[in-house]
């Protein structure tokens, strides 16, 4: 018998689809109920009826958008430092060609390595490098370049650093593939027409590792965004996240509707501002002729 | 085309749950990682010598020796609990240690499988929830108001007197629909350099200490402590947030909000911070790690009372099973043992401890009488509002 290939097709994406749709998609729209529920306070059993008392919470106190807008800060620091960081880094890993390619494995699995312990016990480990008297403040300490402990725990500094260096294998992979990809032919043209090396890195490395740059950073600043450990153990608890505060919220305080809407509240106001983006797009094309616009 | 265009699309989704979920994802240690460890390994050093003569069994029926009290043994005379498996939530650690010890070996010995949940208290009230009316967990560990809220919610059923140790449990450990399990007193924990001797709760307020304070998370016992004692200070009670805010507020800037035991320790032992509030039990055993670290019972106003509380979950499966762990939990053996070895204080009256103990835990009905104990449904009905002033007016810079 023969199988259409659109169904065929469909029968590949399949197992993906479906366990998309019951690992993600069925707690999301959990999330999406929860989020209209209310707490009574007093009870650790939500009011099951309909209420937009969540949402007018966040919206009523700016302390929220102030951890929201933390969250989007510190995450756009540690990417953009992520970035600057990972780069050279990935750029010399990615020149380890020819003879010298498995020092290019050896690379690779150093840059890995990190993974696989797990998040946590690399936060536990930077908390012991950045106490008070540990060893990055006891170094600086002896050798007489600051007088007093840095803070780094406890502050914005601390998570950054440490979301860093947990991400960074997400920002390095996708940039040894594409510098890797990168005709090394192409430079040496570049070279042979008379530009220096910055000029070479500026107008074609550069411009053809963007695709990698794009997708690292995209990955690490999700990774970011929603990371829980380490703004949690290097926060010391003083610095409230995103995912933090949401924790708080359906752990700490059992107020599940209320942590519910504070998670989903940036999804929300994403999926309105693309909608809204559609539809002033096509409210453009109505108005304005296609042979006009352009 | 559109095919296509899905399958990309679903591998984006893909890439970025495993990027959201990767290296960063672990449980949080705030509340340590659920493990479910089966209770094999616990060594059984408690139980008895076969060839021992057995004075407190009565029944002549049980064959398993018993080393607990009369009442206790008793109860678990005859009862067979083979092919039943207890599932307890409970907190890790010294607590579990102490469980493995005592509790689990005379059930283990009637049959039973007991398999410990271990992780905060938060973790286990919302799996309780969740879970209802069909829980995994019989037994769960709890604090003295999330006990109360989760039987009045009926997801836990009240305290019974089915079990004989119930009639000896003092009227405090009773009060709140739950079993009571140890009384722990809401004092100060200190670095001994610092004050003079046991400070009192107006000496954490001093000028000298400023930045000094570790402060506990938030909701906790340890945070609705100290809003009642800064009221207190003030002339007020919990119910007087605003004064308490205020007051709190002046010890500001925050040094540490401890999340361990363990972290507490070692920063008040190198200086760091000077003082904490903390539960007896916890800082004692801190006192017996650091020389530099000791625990006061504040007299003025007196340290406030917090007590770990035990339900059993509404429509537990096991739930003869779980009234036995009740019983054994309860009796005054494993009491007197919380007492030994971390300073939990008894909540059993028939307990007896020696005069040296008896300082350094809350025992015996004067000392809970000096106690101060907090309006908790009140404290439970304002958490919302309390969690967001603490976050705003506490934690924020």
């Amino acid at each position: 018998m023969r199988v259409p290939g659109n169904t065929k097709r469909f029968l590949l994406v399949a197992p993906a689809l479906i366990l998309v749709a019951i690992v993600f998609l069925v707690p999301l729209g959990h999330l999406v109920v929860f989020s209209f529920w209310k707490a009574v306070p007093g009870s650790n059993l939500p009011e099951r009826t309909f209420s937009l008392d969540n949402f007018e919470r966040i919206l009523s106190d700016i302390y929220y958008f102030e951890v929201y807008w933390r969250t989007i800060r510190i995450s756009t620091i540690a990417t953009i430092v992520t970035l600057l960081m990972g780069y050279p880094l990935a750029l010399y890993v990615s020149r380890q060609v020819g003879a010298r390619k498995s020092l290019k494995g050896i690379l690779m699995v150093l840059v890995l390595l990190p993974t696989v312990g797990g998040g946590l016990i690399q936060t536990l480990g930077w908390i012991v490098l950045m106490l008070p008297f540990g060893i990055i403040n006891g170094t600086l300490i002896e050798l007489h370049l600051i007088e007093r402990p840095l803070k780094l725990l406890g502050k914005d500094i601390g998570i950054i650093i440490g979301l860093t260096q947990a991400f960074m294998p997400l920002m390095v992979l996708p940039l040894v593939t594409a510098l890797s990809k990168i005709d090394a032919g192409l430079e040496q043209a570049a070279r042979s027409l008379g530009a220096g090396p910055a000029r070479v890195f500026r107008e074609v490395t550069l411009p053809l590792s963007l695709p990698g740059i794009l997708g690292g950073t995209l990955l690490v600043f999700m990774a970011h965004l929603t990371s829980f450990v380490t703004p949690l153990l290097l926060g010391q608890g003083k610095v409230q996240v995103y995912s933090t505060l949401a924790y708080q919220q359906a752990i700490e305080v059992l107020d599940y509707p209320f942590a519910s809407a504070f998670a989903l509240f940036p999804f929300a106001v994403a999926i309105a501002a693309w909608l809204a983006w559609r539809v002033a797009k096509y409210l453009f094309r109505l108005a304005v002729p296609a042979s006009l616009a352009r | 085309m559109k095919c296509r265009r899905l399958v990309l699309v679903l591998a984006v989704c893909l890439a970025l749950i495993a990027a959201a979920c990767g290296s960063d994802d672990e449980p949080a240690p705030a509340a340590p990682a659920e493990t479910t460890a089966p209770a094999e390994t616990a060594a059984p050093a408690e139980e008895p010598e076969p060839t021992e003569p057995e004075p407190d069994s009565t029944a002549a029926t049980d064959e398993v020796p018993c080393d607990f009290d009369e009442a206790t043994c008793d109860y678990l005379a005859g009862k067979d609990f083979s092919g039943q498996t207890l599932t307890v939530g409970v907190w890790g650690g010294d607590i579990e240690t102490l469980l493995r010890d005592v509790v689990i070996p005379p059930l283990e010995a009637r049959g039973a499988t007991v398999e410990l949940l271990l992780g905060g208290a938060g973790d286990r009230l919302a799996k309780l929830y969740a879970e209802h009316p069909n829980p995994t967990m019989d037994v769960l560990y709890l604090n003295i108001h999330t006990g109360r809220l989760a039987v009045l919610d009926g997801v836990a059923e009240a305290a019974s007197d089915e079990i004989p140790a119930y009639a000896d449990l003092y009227p405090i450990a009773k009060d709140s629909e739950v079993y009571g399990v140890s009384l722990l007193a809401l004092g100060i924990q200190y670095n001994t350099e610092a004050f003079g001797g046991p400070p009192e709760w107006a000496d954490l307020w001093n000028e000298a200490h400023k930045g000094k304070i570790a402060f506990p998370t938030f909701p906790s016992t340890g945070g609705d402590g100290m809003i009642a004692i800064a009221a207190r200070l003030e002339g007020g009670t919990e119910h007087d947030t605003d004064l308490a805010f205020e007051k709190i507020a002046q010890l500001k800037p925050v040094p540490l909000v401890y999340t361990s035991q363990d972290e507490l320790g070692l920063l008040m032992d190198a200086g760091e911070v000077v003082a904490a509030v903390n539960l007896s039990g916890y800082a004692v055993t801190a006192a017996d790690n650091f020389d530099t670290v000791d625990f006061s019972f504040p007299k003025d106003p007196g340290p406030i009372l917090a007590m770990d509380t035990m339900v059993i979950s509404a429509g537990s499966p096991n739930r003869d099973l779980a009234l036995a762990w009740a019983q054994v939990a309860l009796s005054p053996k494993t009491q007197r043992a919380y007492a030994e070895r971390i300073y939990f204080g008894p909540t059993n009256s028939k307990v007896e401890l020696s005069p040296e103990l008896a300082q350094k835990v809350v025992y015996g009905p004067e000392a809970v009488e000096a106690l101060i104990a907090l309006d908790w449904p009140y404290v439970a009905e304002a958490r919302t509002t309390l969690t967001e002033r603490w976050n705003r007016e506490i934690l924020e810079d």
